[in-house]
Protein backbone atom coordinates (compact mmCIF):
# COMPACT_ATOMS: atom_id res chain seq x y z
CA UNK A 1 0.00 0.00 0.00
CA UNK A 2 1.32 3.40 -0.49
CA UNK A 3 -0.08 4.85 2.83
CA UNK A 4 0.26 8.60 3.63
CA UNK A 5 3.58 9.63 1.34
CA UNK A 6 2.23 11.54 -1.05
CA UNK A 7 -0.11 13.67 1.80
CA UNK A 8 3.53 13.52 4.13
CA UNK A 9 5.41 15.18 1.17
CA UNK A 10 2.78 17.58 0.23
CA UNK A 11 2.04 18.91 4.08
CA UNK A 12 2.24 22.97 4.29
CA UNK A 13 4.03 22.94 0.66
CA UNK A 14 2.56 23.03 -2.80
CA UNK A 15 4.50 23.81 -5.77
CA UNK A 16 3.34 25.40 -8.11
CA UNK A 17 3.41 27.54 -11.64
CA UNK A 18 -0.03 28.83 -11.76
CA UNK A 19 0.18 31.67 -9.58
CA UNK A 20 0.49 33.54 -6.45
CA UNK A 21 -0.77 36.66 -4.26
CA UNK A 22 2.24 38.35 -2.26
CA UNK A 23 -0.03 41.02 -0.42
CA UNK A 24 0.16 44.18 -1.06
CA UNK A 25 3.11 44.09 -3.38
CA UNK A 26 2.46 42.29 -6.79
CA UNK A 27 0.03 38.97 -8.67
CA UNK A 28 2.09 36.43 -10.66
CA UNK A 29 -0.72 34.52 -12.70
CA UNK A 30 0.84 31.32 -14.89
CA UNK A 31 4.45 33.21 -14.84
CA UNK A 32 3.15 36.96 -16.00
CA UNK A 33 2.85 39.75 -13.51
CA UNK A 34 -0.83 40.47 -13.76
CA UNK A 35 -0.69 44.15 -13.24
CA UNK A 36 2.14 44.93 -15.92
CA UNK A 37 2.15 41.99 -18.03
CA UNK A 38 -1.52 40.97 -18.55
CA UNK A 39 -3.22 44.18 -17.26
CA UNK A 40 -4.42 45.07 -21.00
CA UNK A 41 -5.78 41.71 -21.80
CA UNK A 42 -9.24 41.03 -22.32
CA UNK A 43 -11.66 38.97 -19.72
CA UNK A 44 -11.44 36.25 -22.23
CA UNK A 45 -7.80 36.42 -23.01
CA UNK A 46 -7.33 36.34 -19.36
CA UNK A 47 -9.80 32.79 -19.17
CA UNK A 48 -8.13 31.47 -21.94
CA UNK A 49 -4.53 32.08 -20.13
CA UNK A 50 -5.38 30.86 -17.39
CA UNK A 51 -7.52 27.61 -18.80
CA UNK A 52 -4.30 27.16 -21.18
CA UNK A 53 -1.37 28.56 -20.37
CA UNK A 54 -1.18 30.21 -24.11
CA UNK A 55 -1.87 33.66 -25.28
CA UNK A 56 -4.06 33.24 -28.08
CA UNK A 57 -4.16 36.68 -30.40
CA UNK A 58 -6.82 39.42 -30.94
CA UNK A 59 -9.14 37.52 -33.91
CA UNK A 60 -9.22 34.18 -31.95
CA UNK A 61 -10.70 36.35 -28.66
CA UNK A 62 -13.08 37.49 -30.90
CA UNK A 63 -13.86 34.11 -31.98
CA UNK A 64 -13.85 32.30 -28.20
CA UNK A 65 -16.01 35.48 -27.02
CA UNK A 66 -18.53 35.46 -30.08
CA UNK A 67 -18.93 31.63 -29.39
CA UNK A 68 -20.13 32.62 -25.77
CA UNK A 69 -22.49 35.43 -27.07
CA UNK A 70 -23.88 33.27 -29.40
CA UNK A 71 -24.04 29.96 -27.31
CA UNK A 72 -25.25 31.77 -23.99
CA UNK A 73 -28.20 30.37 -22.07
CA UNK A 74 -31.22 32.30 -23.60
CA UNK A 75 -32.51 35.11 -21.20
CA UNK A 76 -35.57 32.60 -20.99
CA UNK A 77 -36.53 30.97 -17.74
CA UNK A 78 -38.42 27.99 -19.04
CA UNK A 79 -35.04 26.22 -19.69
CA UNK A 80 -34.09 24.09 -17.36
CA UNK A 81 -30.73 25.82 -16.08
CA UNK A 82 -32.19 29.05 -16.60
CA UNK A 83 -35.12 27.75 -14.44
CA UNK A 84 -32.45 27.35 -11.64
CA UNK A 85 -31.42 31.06 -11.28
CA UNK A 86 -35.31 32.27 -11.79
CA UNK A 87 -36.31 30.26 -8.96
CA UNK A 88 -33.28 31.35 -7.27
CA UNK A 89 -34.38 35.12 -7.86
CA UNK A 90 -37.87 34.68 -6.96
CA UNK A 91 -37.14 32.75 -3.53
CA UNK A 92 -34.66 35.81 -2.97
CA UNK A 93 -31.42 33.67 -2.61
CA UNK A 94 -28.38 35.05 -3.62
CA UNK A 95 -27.09 35.36 -7.06
CA UNK A 96 -23.83 34.30 -6.39
CA UNK A 97 -26.24 31.02 -4.79
CA UNK A 98 -28.43 31.13 -8.12
CA UNK A 99 -25.60 31.56 -10.81
CA UNK A 100 -23.18 28.51 -9.43
CA UNK A 101 -26.09 26.65 -9.18
CA UNK A 102 -27.52 27.15 -12.66
CA UNK A 103 -24.25 26.48 -14.21
CA UNK A 104 -24.02 23.37 -11.92
CA UNK A 105 -26.84 22.29 -13.50
CA UNK A 106 -25.45 22.83 -17.04
CA UNK A 107 -23.23 20.18 -16.93
CA UNK A 108 -26.19 18.31 -18.21
CA UNK A 109 -26.39 15.00 -20.93
CA UNK A 110 -28.91 16.64 -23.57
CA UNK A 111 -27.45 20.45 -23.27
CA UNK A 112 -24.90 22.18 -22.14
CA UNK A 113 -21.14 20.75 -21.03
CA UNK A 114 -21.58 16.82 -21.78
CA UNK A 115 -22.39 17.51 -25.27
CA UNK A 116 -19.57 20.06 -25.75
CA UNK A 117 -16.97 17.91 -24.34
CA UNK A 118 -18.39 14.73 -26.37
CA UNK A 119 -19.14 16.62 -29.40
CA UNK A 120 -15.03 17.72 -29.63
CA UNK A 121 -14.35 14.27 -28.45
CA UNK A 122 -16.02 12.66 -30.82
CA UNK A 123 -14.37 15.35 -33.59
CA UNK A 124 -11.08 14.10 -32.40
CA UNK A 125 -11.55 10.29 -32.08
CA UNK A 126 -12.97 10.32 -35.71
CA UNK A 127 -9.83 12.34 -37.20
CA UNK A 128 -7.59 9.82 -35.75
CA UNK A 129 -9.51 6.76 -37.25
CA UNK A 130 -9.63 9.44 -40.68
CA UNK A 131 -6.19 9.64 -40.84
CA UNK A 132 -5.72 5.94 -39.68
CA UNK A 133 -7.51 4.98 -43.10
CA UNK A 134 -10.64 4.57 -42.01
CA UNK A 135 -13.71 5.87 -43.81
CA UNK A 136 -16.36 8.42 -42.52
CA UNK A 137 -19.37 5.96 -42.88
CA UNK A 138 -17.39 3.51 -40.97
CA UNK A 139 -16.89 5.78 -38.20
CA UNK A 140 -20.12 7.11 -38.39
CA UNK A 141 -21.45 3.46 -38.26
CA UNK A 142 -19.81 2.55 -35.63
CA UNK A 143 -20.23 5.41 -33.03
CA UNK A 144 -23.76 4.99 -33.74
CA UNK A 145 -23.80 1.08 -32.95
CA UNK A 146 -21.83 1.50 -29.85
CA UNK A 147 -23.18 4.72 -28.13
CA UNK A 148 -26.20 5.17 -29.77
CA UNK A 149 -26.12 9.06 -30.84
CA UNK A 150 -23.22 11.22 -31.67
CA UNK A 151 -23.26 14.41 -29.68
CA UNK A 152 -23.43 17.52 -31.99
CA UNK A 153 -26.25 15.60 -34.23
CA UNK A 154 -29.82 15.87 -33.66
CA UNK A 155 -31.42 18.42 -31.39
CA UNK A 156 -33.97 17.60 -28.52
CA UNK A 157 -37.62 19.73 -29.00
CA UNK A 158 -36.12 21.91 -32.19
CA UNK A 159 -34.90 20.06 -35.36
CA UNK A 160 -33.32 23.61 -36.94
CA UNK A 161 -30.12 24.81 -34.85
CA UNK A 162 -30.95 28.90 -35.18
CA UNK A 163 -27.26 29.84 -33.92
CA UNK A 164 -25.33 27.65 -36.45
CA UNK A 165 -26.05 30.54 -38.97
CA UNK A 166 -24.57 33.26 -37.14
CA UNK A 167 -21.73 31.35 -35.99
CA UNK A 168 -20.35 30.28 -39.03
CA UNK A 169 -21.06 34.35 -40.24
CA UNK A 170 -18.47 35.16 -37.39
CA UNK A 171 -15.78 32.36 -38.20
CA UNK A 172 -16.37 33.41 -41.86
CA UNK A 173 -15.52 36.76 -41.49
CA UNK A 174 -12.68 35.95 -39.18
CA UNK A 175 -11.06 33.57 -41.53
CA UNK A 176 -11.47 30.72 -39.27
CA UNK A 177 -14.79 29.27 -41.13
CA UNK A 178 -11.93 26.31 -43.21
CA UNK A 179 -10.41 24.74 -40.38
CA UNK A 180 -9.99 20.71 -40.35
CA UNK A 181 -12.43 20.12 -37.55
CA UNK A 182 -15.05 22.20 -38.71
CA UNK A 183 -14.96 21.08 -42.12
CA UNK A 184 -15.28 17.43 -40.47
CA UNK A 185 -18.14 18.49 -38.58
CA UNK A 186 -19.92 19.50 -41.59
CA UNK A 187 -19.05 16.84 -43.50
CA UNK A 188 -20.17 14.28 -40.60
CA UNK A 189 -23.89 16.25 -41.16
CA UNK A 190 -23.90 15.61 -44.35
CA UNK A 191 -22.67 11.78 -44.61
CA UNK A 192 -25.66 11.38 -41.28
CA UNK A 193 -28.24 12.86 -43.91
CA UNK A 194 -26.99 10.94 -47.23
CA UNK A 195 -27.25 7.50 -44.86
CA UNK A 196 -30.99 8.87 -44.64
CA UNK A 197 -30.37 9.79 -40.54
CA UNK A 198 -32.41 13.24 -39.76
CA UNK A 199 -29.74 14.06 -37.34
CA UNK A 200 -29.03 17.99 -38.33
CA UNK A 201 -25.95 19.59 -37.00
CA UNK A 202 -26.40 21.03 -33.36
CA UNK A 203 -24.26 23.76 -32.16
CA UNK A 204 -22.57 21.70 -29.74
CA UNK A 205 -20.59 20.29 -33.00
CA UNK A 206 -19.89 23.61 -34.56
CA UNK A 207 -18.41 25.47 -31.43
CA UNK A 208 -16.34 22.39 -30.83
CA UNK A 209 -15.03 22.01 -34.40
CA UNK A 210 -14.19 26.07 -34.65
CA UNK A 211 -12.29 25.84 -30.54
CA UNK A 212 -10.52 22.73 -32.26
CA UNK A 213 -9.28 24.53 -35.24
CA UNK A 214 -7.64 27.01 -32.82
CA UNK A 215 -5.73 24.32 -30.91
CA UNK A 216 -7.96 23.72 -27.78
CA UNK A 217 -8.13 20.33 -26.15
CA UNK A 218 -10.94 18.56 -25.06
CA UNK A 219 -10.56 19.27 -21.49
CA UNK A 220 -9.42 23.49 -22.09
CA UNK A 221 -12.68 23.53 -24.32
CA UNK A 222 -14.75 21.96 -21.13
CA UNK A 223 -12.91 24.42 -19.43
CA UNK A 224 -12.97 27.09 -21.43
CA UNK A 225 -17.20 26.80 -22.17
CA UNK A 226 -17.86 26.25 -18.26
CA UNK A 227 -19.32 29.89 -17.65
CA UNK A 228 -20.90 30.49 -21.11
CA UNK A 229 -24.23 30.38 -19.84
CA UNK A 230 -23.85 33.05 -16.91
CA UNK A 231 -25.03 36.11 -18.77
CA UNK A 232 -28.65 34.40 -19.69
CA UNK A 233 -28.95 32.85 -16.16
CA UNK A 234 -28.26 36.62 -14.82
CA UNK A 235 -31.16 38.06 -16.75
CA UNK A 236 -33.17 35.23 -15.17
CA UNK A 237 -32.28 35.94 -12.07
CA UNK A 238 -32.97 39.83 -12.22
CA UNK A 239 -36.14 39.46 -14.01
CA UNK A 240 -37.60 37.50 -10.88
CA UNK A 241 -35.97 39.29 -8.22
CA UNK A 242 -37.54 42.54 -9.76
CA UNK A 243 -41.24 40.92 -9.18
CA UNK A 244 -43.07 40.06 -6.22
CA UNK A 245 -41.64 36.96 -4.56
CA UNK A 246 -42.26 33.17 -4.94
CA UNK A 247 -44.13 34.36 -8.22
CA UNK A 248 -42.44 32.29 -10.62
CA UNK A 249 -44.85 29.51 -12.00
CA UNK A 250 -46.37 29.31 -9.00
CA UNK A 251 -48.43 25.67 -9.04
CA UNK A 252 -52.22 25.32 -7.76
CA UNK A 253 -52.04 21.74 -5.50
CA UNK A 254 -54.79 20.80 -7.82
CA UNK A 255 -52.62 20.51 -10.57
CA UNK A 256 -50.86 18.09 -9.18
CA UNK A 257 -51.77 14.44 -9.82
CA UNK A 258 -50.60 12.12 -6.75
CA UNK A 259 -49.43 8.61 -6.86
CA UNK A 260 -48.16 7.52 -4.45
CA UNK A 261 -49.17 6.13 -1.14
CA UNK A 262 -52.84 6.88 0.17
CA UNK A 263 -53.33 9.22 2.82
CA UNK A 264 -52.82 7.73 6.08
CA UNK A 265 -54.33 8.46 9.12
CA UNK A 266 -52.47 9.82 12.36
CA UNK A 267 -54.26 7.77 15.45
CA UNK A 268 -54.12 9.41 18.70
CA UNK A 269 -52.75 7.31 21.08
CA UNK A 270 -50.32 7.49 24.94
CA UNK A 271 -46.77 7.44 24.74
CA UNK A 272 -46.46 4.57 26.73
CA UNK A 273 -43.41 5.93 28.74
CA UNK A 274 -44.66 9.14 29.82
CA UNK A 275 -48.63 8.43 29.85
CA UNK A 276 -48.88 11.49 28.09
CA UNK A 277 -51.33 11.97 24.88
CA UNK A 278 -49.30 12.49 21.69
CA UNK A 279 -50.52 13.27 18.03
CA UNK B 1 -23.02 0.96 -4.83
CA UNK B 2 -22.75 0.71 -8.61
CA UNK B 3 -19.42 -2.33 -8.00
CA UNK B 4 -22.02 -4.16 -5.76
CA UNK B 5 -24.31 -4.35 -8.48
CA UNK B 6 -21.79 -5.45 -10.80
CA UNK B 7 -20.05 -7.98 -8.64
CA UNK B 8 -22.42 -8.82 -5.93
CA UNK B 9 -20.66 -11.27 -3.38
CA UNK B 10 -17.91 -12.78 -6.03
CA UNK B 11 -14.72 -12.53 -4.81
CA UNK B 12 -12.83 -12.67 -7.93
CA UNK B 13 -15.28 -10.40 -9.82
CA UNK B 14 -14.64 -8.09 -7.30
CA UNK B 15 -10.56 -8.52 -7.40
CA UNK B 16 -10.93 -8.29 -11.12
CA UNK B 17 -13.28 -5.04 -11.14
CA UNK B 18 -11.21 -3.19 -8.85
CA UNK B 19 -7.75 -4.16 -11.13
CA UNK B 20 -9.30 -3.52 -14.41
CA UNK B 21 -12.05 -1.16 -13.86
CA UNK B 22 -14.19 -0.59 -16.77
CA UNK B 23 -12.66 2.69 -18.57
CA UNK B 24 -15.37 5.42 -20.35
CA UNK B 25 -13.79 5.25 -23.44
CA UNK B 26 -15.35 8.87 -24.48
CA UNK B 27 -14.19 12.30 -22.17
CA UNK B 28 -16.97 13.37 -19.95
CA UNK B 29 -17.26 16.13 -17.29
CA UNK B 30 -16.37 14.00 -14.76
CA UNK B 31 -12.53 12.83 -14.59
CA UNK B 32 -11.82 8.98 -14.58
CA UNK B 33 -11.21 7.89 -10.95
CA UNK B 34 -7.36 7.39 -10.00
CA UNK B 35 -8.29 5.12 -7.33
CA UNK B 36 -10.77 1.89 -6.62
CA UNK B 37 -14.31 3.60 -5.20
CA UNK B 38 -14.77 2.71 -1.42
CA UNK B 39 -10.89 3.15 -0.62
CA UNK B 40 -8.52 5.64 0.75
CA UNK B 41 -5.48 6.12 -1.63
CA UNK B 42 -3.56 7.72 0.88
CA UNK B 43 -4.31 4.91 3.82
CA UNK B 44 -1.91 2.86 5.18
CA UNK B 45 -4.02 0.58 7.06
CA UNK B 46 -8.18 0.46 7.72
CA UNK B 47 -9.08 3.13 9.95
CA UNK B 48 -10.11 2.33 13.57
CA UNK B 49 -13.48 4.24 13.04
CA UNK B 50 -13.96 2.20 9.25
CA UNK B 51 -13.42 -0.69 10.88
CA UNK B 52 -15.80 -0.01 13.80
CA UNK B 53 -18.58 1.17 11.76
CA UNK B 54 -18.32 -1.57 9.61
CA UNK B 55 -18.64 -4.24 12.40
CA UNK B 56 -21.29 -2.17 14.30
CA UNK B 57 -23.27 -1.72 11.42
CA UNK B 58 -22.96 -5.46 9.97
CA UNK B 59 -24.62 -6.73 13.47
CA UNK B 60 -27.80 -4.92 12.98
CA UNK B 61 -28.00 -5.50 9.13
CA UNK B 62 -30.55 -7.50 7.81
CA UNK B 63 -28.85 -7.94 4.01
CA UNK B 64 -25.89 -9.71 3.07
CA UNK B 65 -23.22 -6.73 1.76
CA UNK B 66 -21.90 -5.60 4.98
CA UNK B 67 -21.36 -8.92 6.52
CA UNK B 68 -20.03 -9.95 3.28
CA UNK B 69 -17.25 -7.02 3.22
CA UNK B 70 -16.82 -7.52 6.62
CA UNK B 71 -15.59 -11.20 5.99
CA UNK B 72 -13.48 -10.27 2.64
CA UNK B 73 -12.32 -6.68 3.46
CA UNK B 74 -8.29 -7.68 3.81
CA UNK B 75 -8.86 -9.53 0.50
CA UNK B 76 -10.32 -6.63 -1.32
CA UNK B 77 -7.70 -4.16 0.37
CA UNK B 78 -5.18 -6.28 -1.19
CA UNK B 79 -6.25 -6.20 -4.68
CA UNK B 80 -7.32 -2.71 -4.14
CA UNK B 81 -3.92 -1.81 -2.76
CA UNK B 82 -5.22 0.57 -0.44
CA UNK B 83 -7.35 -0.06 2.97
CA UNK B 84 -11.53 0.24 2.61
CA UNK B 85 -12.58 3.80 3.32
CA UNK B 86 -15.62 5.12 5.33
CA UNK B 87 -17.26 5.89 1.98
CA UNK B 88 -16.90 2.03 1.25
CA UNK B 89 -19.13 0.96 4.33
CA UNK B 90 -21.69 3.67 3.41
CA UNK B 91 -21.50 2.25 0.37
CA UNK B 92 -22.19 -1.46 1.77
CA UNK B 93 -24.98 -0.06 3.76
CA UNK B 94 -27.08 1.38 1.05
CA UNK B 95 -27.13 -1.84 -0.75
CA UNK B 96 -28.05 -3.90 2.71
CA UNK B 97 -30.86 -0.77 3.00
CA UNK B 98 -31.98 -1.77 -0.90
CA UNK B 99 -31.23 1.67 -2.21
CA UNK B 100 -31.12 2.05 -5.74
CA UNK B 101 -27.89 3.93 -6.46
CA UNK B 102 -29.52 7.44 -6.94
CA UNK B 103 -31.37 7.18 -3.56
CA UNK B 104 -28.16 6.20 -1.90
CA UNK B 105 -26.08 9.22 -4.20
CA UNK B 106 -29.09 11.64 -2.07
CA UNK B 107 -29.02 10.12 1.42
CA UNK B 108 -25.21 9.87 1.21
CA UNK B 109 -24.47 13.75 0.29
CA UNK B 110 -27.18 14.87 3.12
CA UNK B 111 -25.05 12.80 5.74
CA UNK B 112 -22.33 14.23 4.70
CA UNK B 113 -23.69 17.80 5.72
CA UNK B 114 -23.62 17.51 9.75
CA UNK B 115 -19.21 17.58 9.16
CA UNK B 116 -19.09 20.86 6.70
CA UNK B 117 -21.59 22.34 9.19
CA UNK B 118 -19.31 21.85 12.14
CA UNK B 119 -16.42 23.03 9.79
CA UNK B 120 -18.28 26.61 9.13
CA UNK B 121 -19.26 26.88 12.65
CA UNK B 122 -15.86 26.43 13.88
CA UNK B 123 -14.58 28.73 11.42
CA UNK B 124 -17.57 31.40 12.52
CA UNK B 125 -16.53 31.09 15.80
CA UNK B 126 -12.93 31.57 14.56
CA UNK B 127 -12.80 34.10 12.24
CA UNK B 128 -11.48 35.28 9.57
CA UNK B 129 -7.72 35.83 10.84
CA UNK B 130 -7.73 32.12 12.02
CA UNK B 131 -8.28 30.99 8.54
CA UNK B 132 -5.87 28.35 7.30
CA UNK B 133 -3.62 30.62 5.32
CA UNK B 134 -0.86 28.54 4.64
CA UNK B 135 1.47 31.25 4.22
CA UNK B 136 5.14 29.59 3.98
CA UNK B 137 3.40 26.85 2.17
CA UNK B 138 3.27 27.75 -1.36
CA UNK B 139 6.46 27.48 -3.91
CA UNK B 140 6.03 29.55 -6.99
CA UNK B 141 8.49 28.01 -9.54
CA UNK B 142 8.38 30.27 -12.28
CA UNK B 143 8.27 33.98 -10.69
CA UNK B 144 9.42 37.11 -12.65
CA UNK B 145 10.15 38.68 -9.46
CA UNK B 146 8.75 42.57 -9.21
CA UNK B 147 8.40 43.53 -12.63
CA UNK B 148 8.98 47.45 -13.25
CA UNK B 149 6.57 49.78 -14.78
CA UNK B 150 8.55 49.82 -17.93
CA UNK B 151 9.36 46.12 -17.76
Amino acid sequence: MRGPKTLLEHENRWVTNVGAWFPGERVVFRGKDLFHELKDSSWMGLLLYGVTGRVFDEKQLRLFEGIWTICTSYPDPRLWNNRVAALSGTVRSSAGLGIGAANAVSEASIYGRRPDIRAIDFLFRAQEQLDSGTELPEIIHSEIKKYQRIFGYGRPIARRDERIDPLMALANNLGFADGKFIKLAFAVERALLDDGLRLPMNIAVVAAGLAADQGLSRREYYKYMVLSFSVGMFACYVDTYAKPEGALFPLRCGRIRYEGACHRRWERNLNPKRGEERQ
Amino acid sequence: MECWQVCGQDLERWQRHIKRPPQEERADVWLPMEHPPGFDPHGASCRTPVCQTLVALAQYSAGVALNWLQQNREALEAAANCPLALTGVAAAAMIDLDLTVEQGEMLFLLLRLPGAAAHALEQREYGWRKYPFFSDGLILEDDPGPVTAQG
